[in-house]
């Protein structure tokens, strides 16, 4: 399932972004409640996807301390809600032709 | 793995400016995966290895890692080498306009005056090669900033060696001139000097970048 995954890991935290702002953990975390456990990423390789999503302005990022303890928290830019709404609606698009083909 | 082990590990592979933020964040996501194990039932000890084999392979993590901070770096460093290469008008044209006398002769000499021409032609090549170097660290071709950058330091070497000419042939006609390029001459040094760093250090980032 991981290798399925490549290629989509920037909209899965732009949308694990989209209703509030989140640290790496806890979008880890939403990720996989939303996938029921079937997406389990390796949780190192978001934090690249997400300084590189922050690189495209796609997200921002601050220090905040959260009980007691240091973190970055992320947050969707307008230009990364942007993104986001496009991105979901060229996926919606592929999976309704993926759908209409192999089944 | 415990988990201060894989920090220590991931800490030692990524570059010196990437680790103070990245380790924070790796140290904090480990603390949090390893109390979810343990809250699973997971030894200690079982509940940090379960967490680190989660968070991925070190070697794959660093890379990833690497990789971005190769993207910022080379941009701040062709940025720097621009700064550089504009900086250059300093001792190419702002020292020697205010500092020199009023020239002593009525017509330039056509050796002077072609060196001149020359060495602003180089300085202005370098512009524009410093700029392109600068415009393609932010594009998907960051690949070929370093060449287009080195293009640059031969360029503003290039003004400074003429401009050195220029000064010994000025010398020669006009003997009673002040000492201007000991002021000059270290400034011209500083930027060449800052435009070959910023080229090495693009260079050592280049082979991280794709594309």
């Amino acid at each position: 399932m991981r290798d399925a995954l490549k290629g989509h890991v920037d909209l899965l935290l732009l949308s694990a972004l989209e209703d509030e702002p989140a640290h790496g953990y806890e979008l880890v975390e939403t990720i996989r409640d939303r996938s029921e456990g079937e997406f389990d990423l390796a949780e190192g390789t978001v934090y690249p996807s997400l300084y590189r999503l922050e690189r495209r302005r796609l997200v921002a990022s601050g220090w905040e301390t959260v009980s007691g303890r240091r973190r970055r928290v992320y947050r969707l830019t307008t230009s990364g809600r942007r993104k986001l709404l496009k991105e979901r609606s060229d996926w919606r698009a592929f999976a309704q032709a993926m759908e209409a083909v192999v089944t | 793995m415990t988990i201060d082990a894989y920090l220590a590990e991931l800490e030692r592979r990524l570059p010196r400016t990437a680790r103070r933020r990245v380790v924070v964040e790796a140290q904090e996501h480990l603390r949090d995966s390893a109390a979810r194990h343990r809250a699973a039932g997971l030894s200690p000890h079982a509940a940090e290895t379960a967490a680190v084999e989660s968070f991925g392979s070190v070697e794959i993590v660093a890379r990833r890692l690497a990789v971005e901070g190769a993207v910022r770096e080379t941009r701040i460093s062709t940025l720097v080498a621009l700064g550089a290469v504009a900086f250059f008008v300093v001792p190419l044209y702002v020292v020697p306009e205010n500092t020199l006398p009023p020239a002593p002769w009525a017509e330039k000499p056509r050796d002077i005056f072609v060196l001149q021409l020359v060495s602003i032609a180089f300085w202005l090549g370098a512009g524009a090669l410093a700029t392109a170097s600068a415009a393609l660290a932010w594009t998907r071709w960051s690949r070929l900033a370093a060449p287009v950058l080195t293009a640059a330091l031969v360029a503003i070497a290039g003004s400074v060696l003429v401009a050195a000419a220029l000064v010994e042939r000025w010398f020669a006609a006009a003997s009673e001139t002040p000492a201007w390029p000991l002021l000059a001459a270290p400034l011209a040094a500083g930027c060449v000097a800052v435009c070959a760093l910023a080229t090495a250090w693009s260079y050592r980032r280049a082979d991280l970048l794709t594309g």
